[in-house]
């Protein structure tokens, strides 16, 4: 796509950060931690000045910053919100962030902004309306994006393409890349019941420009099943720190986010969560899986 | 990368043998109706609909927008109570979703909605209250301004400073009221979860503003007098018209009213009329 232009803003290194929560601030610049970059939802700072502006040029002035998009609502039917991908990116000029991302998810329908991250079926059909989608927000933005595997909890009986087939050939039709959300790996398997490291194995590690990381609920469903609930608003279970580690070996070190949403914790143990994948990432760079990992700017075309 | 256009989804969005978007319609009426059944092409992975899975998106809809307003109305949510709140909210939203995906602006008719609540009655000052969190809110976003002080009214030509127009901070907001809802309000800003209201729920005019100079939101009480004139500031007027009209008694206190004004940081620039 010729249109995508070439914006080159510093990059994210292959370094542990997290979600900025402004509970958060007055901690985090008492005493400035080393950590690797903050990420934060664009839609929260589409107001037009105050507090959360304020709070995140200092940020911005300290550290590398990621733009986690939730609300572009790509999987859905409903035309893109132009006015959205305005105001996406009138921020993406004011904060020159290092990555930029969106969810394999939709949102919108018609007007009404369900606020939520809807799965959707994988088919032919939604396989071109998804890819004309990330080209389209790719052209506004003037920037490459990384799309998200989501955490779902049902599936569709009409999908005929596997998920990870589905995220492959998005990249393949886009350029996009992919941001690899291993929670939401863990918990969309042991929903639908399916292969969590066999996944994360067959995963096309090589498009991933970003990783994810959070705590999840455990339910069950009306038929006694397992029904594990992407809740961010806990620690991240060991289950899925061993998955991340399997990734790493595999790629080598990825700029890794522990998001932390709901029940926010002190900024203490959120930092603490960072460490242990920053520990992660130290030990896959020394074992030299893989030199570096290719950055994402390598793939603009 | 594929040459698809922005055009391709709207094309494919009016694809009458497209069965996706049939499919979102019927998952997004079914979220919004909680007693309905899972729509049929959802299911889990052995093909059985299962309620409990389609309600963790009805349950994420619900929650979300309650959260969001909660966050907004939290002096509304204090004055009635967790319960009374999640079944306005309810109400509320099964009507009204969002239009953006950008919530700080979700719930600007709120206010109005609760003014027609029939179970809120009992509480004639809840939509005021609401008025004023709204007006917060929009006051929180707001564009940055640096305000001006009174010298620099103090230093126009006697000329000059009757043609003088008022330039106002874009999150100056007006409150007024017949109850002392900026009252009520200052008294939920303290960390107490249950603030003593001695006399606050009895009706009386109450007049101020919001603003934010820097990065605070600050209410400032505002007499009678002193808000008809920052009201006609606002307006437009100039100065001397917003002071002429003013009751004569009033008139000596135009530099104490004007003085309150600017010290709160709410003018930006004057303007020559």
């Amino acid at each position: 796509m010729a249109t995508t232009s070439s914006r080159v803003y510093p990059s994210i290194p292959a370094r542990a950060g997290v979600g900025f929560k402004p509970t958060h601030f007055d901690a985090i610049f008492s005493c400035p931690p080393d950590l690797g970059w903050f990420e934060v939802h664009p839609e929260n700072y589409m107001g037009a000045g105050g507090a959360p502006h304020h709070q995140l040029s200092r940020i911005r002035e300290k550290y590398p910053l990621s733009l986690h998009g939730i609300g572009l609502s790509i999987g859905g039917p409903t035309p893109l919100n132009t006015d959205h991908l305005d105001r996406f990116k009138a921020l993406i000029d004011r904060y020159e962030p290092g990555l930029v991302s969106e969810h394999l998810a939709w949102s919108t329908h018609d007007t009404a902004f369900l606020n939520d991250l809807l799965p959707l079926p994988y088919t032919p059909e939604t396989l071109a309306l998804v890819s004309a989608h990330v080209d389209q927000t790719q052209s506004h933005l003037g920037q490459r994006i990384l799309l998200e595997n989501p955490a779902t909890y049902v599936v569709f009986e009409e999908s005929s393409y596997d998920e990870i087939d589905f995220l492959s050939e998005i990249v393949k039709r886009t350029g996009c890349g992919l941001l690899l959300d291993v929670n939401n790996v863990y918990v969309s398997c042991t929903n639908h019941k399916r292969d969590a490291q066999a996944y994360i194995d067959a995963f096309p590690i090589c498009h991933v420009g970003e990783i994810h990381l959070a705590g999840h609920a455990e339910d069950q469903d009306d038929a006694g099943q397992r029904l594990l609930i992407d809740t961010h608003d806990r620690r991240v279970i060991d289950d899925v720190w061993a998955l991340y580690g399997r990734a790493m070996s595999r790629a080598g070190a990825i700029p890794t986010l522990v998001e932390w949403d709901e029940h926010i914790p002190d900024w203490p143990v959120l930092l603490e969560e960072a460490r242990r994948a920053e520990t992660i990432l130290q030990d896959v760079s020394q074992a030299g899986t893989r030199a570096m990992h290719a950055p994402v700017m390598e793939y603009m075309g | 990368m594929s040459k698809s256009t922005p055009a391709d989804s709207e094309r494919l969005s009016a694809n009458p043998t497209a069965r996706w978007p049939e499919l979102a319609r019927t998952i997004a009426c079914a979220l919004r109706q909680p007693g309905e059944p899972v729509p049929d092409a959802v299911g889990k992975t052995d093909g059985a609909p299962s309620l409990k899975r389609f309600n963790v998106y009805r349950n994420n809809v619900a929650v979300s927008l309650r959260t969001a307003l909660a966050a907004t109305y939290r002096v509304v949510k204090a004055l009635v109570g967790d319960d009374f709140f999640a079944v306005m909210v309810r109400t509320y939203v099964a009507d009204r979703l969002p239009s953006t995906p950008v919530l700080l602006g979700y719930g600007c008719d709120f206010p109005d909605f609760i003014e027609t609540f029939e179970p809120a009655r009992r509480l004639p000052y809840l939509a005021d209250v609401a008025r004023v969190e709204w007006s917060f809110n929009e006051s929180y976003n707001a564009a940055d301004a640096r305000p001006v002080t009174i010298d620099a009214l103090s230093a126009l030509d006697p000329d000059a400073l009757e043609r003088v127009r008022f330039v106002f901070h874009p999150s100056l907001r007006l409150i007024r009221s017949d109850w002392p809802v900026l009252s009520i309000w200052h008294a939920h800003q303290q960390d107490d979860p249950a603030p003593h209201l001695p006399g606050l729920a009895q009706a009386r005019v109450e007049r101020g503003f919001l603003v934010r100079p820097a990065l605070e939101v600050q209410a400032t009480l505002l007499p009678g007098d002193g808000f008809q004139l920052l009201a006609a500031l606002c307006d437009g007027e100039t100065l001397a018209e917003a002071a002429g009209a003013l009751p004569k008694t009033a008139r000596a206190d135009l530099s104490a009213m004007l003085t309150t004004i600017f010290a709160a940081g709410a003018v930006i620039d004057l303007a020559a009329g």
